[in-house]
């Protein structure tokens, strides 16, 4: 619901109830008043009467349809009485209230009962009045009050609708910050400068972030370069038995395996953080073509048989992350192939299919996409290449498949969600 | 030839020098950006190795200074920092390589070599090792004259294999020369025999003799012994 509709729904159930409440007391009151008028218009009457009678010397007759005037004889002299009477009128065909006061009057020496009625207003009419007047000014007050909201909101809340529309467009890998003006109306000032602060704070956390990945990955790199250098020298040294020899290259292919580990979390954190934003035209049967050429010699030891289907293709990509897709698919399949197995892989506008031969894996569902998952445990392999598939299909708002369907594995990328 | 180290890691120059003092270079380390900047105003080197972060300064800066000083040194980039802007930027500025840490000794050393050969002799001078003859301006292997066909891969692997005879080079420090290091295969190193193989047999056709040592358990020599 829009704020606006909120607010002048609720301004008009307030309104409502208020001018109901209002009616109740204003409709009370006003009985009340009249009340009080007719007993004294009949009080008035009454001196009125008796002055009549002492001066004519006869009984008043009845006047008005408003006063009903009747006299009684009594044997004893009455009580002076003031009653509420619903009484039937016939020409106006209907009950209506009437203020009666009964008195005593002496003449001729006899008592008469005098009884003297008032019609009252009509409850109903009264109601309806002030029904009537009240909607009229309900409905007034509401169109003048909703015209005026729609009128003026556009004007109030545009300040908001821009702060909303640079929010909308803010992209924290873009190092932007926020410079929304404050000027106009208060709330939506602290609302900018809010704004203005927190974008301040994200990008200088984004920013130092990015360093700290990058200066970790610094920081661990030259260690693992002082091992491996070390050892290299060691290497040559005269006199090393195939024990420790062997053992030396060992540490140094651990050394390796923890750098490639480094640099590939290093590469999730910086994808995962969209570092890479900036995209050109990749020519995807170009890369495909030239990552076979790059692992041909491990095709040809396995003797592997590659069956390649390619359209043309060019997508719009990081080329970096181009070239860790089709890498580390292509680099999957052939890895995980027995020898002389099969690999097929084409390449259409849509997407990217590379179906490999073997048994089935252990991993169940997207297990084979989380990070350090491996289907061999004591494999060497860093666990990650998968996942980076993934995360790279996930920013770029693509998708990767996975399927195993008459011994083949197969993993389609597609270039689209 | 006059090479200067500019790192400040301590326990890597170390390597560094004494690797490169092995190879017969004659090598000054110097750790930080300001005695850097004042040994290349005072000295004419033949390569410079720079890491890029040191504690006092950036050293990109260094290869600015180099290109203004117009210094005929071979200039080649160290850094931890794999990141493809770095590279950019260094090559942008006028340095002639780019090694991202951890590297191999090897690499580094045949990285020098190439760069050496292509300031001073414009890529021109020719590498003789006995019976054998490369001329890296044309990609061609002799034996006694008689030209080798070789492939790439084996004329980068004898290049490789000669750049750093006498020494033992392992199987990694070959696979990550020829493939480069985005090659997870650590798991097999069957290829890198095979190439050795065809590499060998071509020589040994041609009537060279066998250098290509098989070190047991460690990888491969190439040497005369």
């Amino acid at each position: 619901m829009r704020l606006l509709t909120k607010n002048t729904l609720v301004l008009l159930f307030v309104t409502l109830t208020i001018f109901s409440a209002g009616g109740f007391v204003f409709y009370n009151q006003l009985k009340n008043i009249m009340n009080e008028e007719a007993v004294e218009a009949l009080y008035i009457k009454k001196s009125e009467i008796e002055n009549y009678i002492t001066k004519n010397k006869k009984l008043p007759k009845s006047i008005s349809l408003e006063e009903l005037l009747s006299f009684t004889k009594s044997t004893n002299a009455c009580k002076e009485s003031l009653n509420d009477q619903i009484i039937y009128i016939e020409e106006e065909q209907e009950e209506m209230p009437f203020k009666q006061l009964c008195f005593n009057v002496v003449f001729e020496g006899k008592n008469y009962t005098c009884s003297i009625s008032k019609s009252l207003l009509e409850t109903d009419d009264l109601i309806e009045t002030i029904f009537h007047s009240f909607a009229i000014i309900v409905a007034f007050l509401s169109i003048v009050f909703i015209f005026t909201n729609y009128l003026f909101s556009q004007q109030i809340w545009k300040p908001f609708f821009n702060t909303l529309e640079q929010i909308k467009d803010y992209e924290i890998e873009k190092h932007q910050v926020l410079n929304l003006e404050f000027k106009g109306i208060k709330e939506f000032q602290q609302l900018n400068e809010a704004i203005n602060k927190m974008t301040q704070k994200i990008s200088n956390d984004f920013n130092n972030l990015k360093s700290f990945t990058e200066n970790a990955s610094h920081e661990m790199q030259t260690p693992l370069a002082i091992i491996k250098n070390k050892i290299e020298l060691l290497l040559q040294t005269e006199g090393l038995s195939n024990e420790q020899a062997k053992q030396l290259i060992e540490i140094s292919q651990t050394a390796n395996r923890l750098s490639k580990l480094n640099q590939t979390l290093l590469l999730l954190s910086k994808i995962d953080n969209n570092q890479f934003v900036q995209t050109e035209t990749v020519n995807f049967t170009n890369l495909v073509a030239k990552k076979l050429k790059q692992f041909e010699d491990l095709i040809e030891i396995k003797q592997l048989k590659i069956i390649l289907s390619m359209d043309h293709v060019t997508v719009t990509f990081h080329p970096m992350l181009a070239d860790i897709i089709v890498s580390n698919l292509v680099s999957n399949a052939i890895k995980y192939t027995p020898a002389k197995g099969e690999v097929k892989l084409s390449l259409s506008n849509s997407c990217f299919q590379i179906s490999n031969h073997g048994a089935p894996l252990k991993a169940k569902g997207n297990e084979l996409f989380s990070r350090f998952y491996k289907e061999n445990e004591a494999s060497t392999s860093t666990g990650l290449g998968l996942a980076l598939v993934k995360q790279i299909a996930t920013i770029n708002k693509h998708k990767l498949n996975y399927e195993y369907v008459n011994t083949y594995h197969t993993f389609i990328y597609f270039f689209n969600s | 030839m006059k090479i200067l180290l500019v790192e400040d890691e301590k326990g890597l120059s170390e390597s560094i020098s004494s690797y490169l003092k092995q190879e017969g270079y004659l090598c000054e380390v110097v750790t930080d950006f300001k005695s850097a900047d004042e040994k290349i105003e005072l000295y004419q080197y033949d390569c410079i190795l720079i890491d890029i972060n040191l504690p006092d300064g950036n050293g990109l800066n260094l290869v600015k200074a180099l290109k203004r000083l117009k210094a005929k040194a071979g200039i080649i980039i160290i850094s931890a920092r794999n990141s493809v802007d770095d590279k950019i930027a260094g090559l942008d500025l006028g340095a002639d390589d780019y090694l991202s840490k951890p590297f191999s000794l090897a690499e580094l050393n045949a990285r020098i070599k190439s760069v050496l050969r292509r300031r001073k002799f414009d890529g021109s001078d020719e590498i003789v090792y006995n019976e054998i003859t490369i001329k890296p301006n044309e990609s061609t292997v002799l034996v006694n004259g008689a030209s080798v066909t070789l492939t790439k891969k084996e004329y980068d692997l004898i290049l490789f294999l000669i750049s750093n005879k006498n020494r033992i080079l392992t199987k990694e420090a070959i696979a990550e020369h020829l493939w480069g290091d985005d090659m997870d295969m650590a798991d097999s190193y069957d290829f890198i025999y095979t190439h050795i193989k065809n590499l060998r047999k071509k020589l040994v056709e041609k009537g060279c003799r066998d250098y290509m040592k098989t070190v047991y358990g460690m990888g491969y020599k190439f040497t005369i012994e």
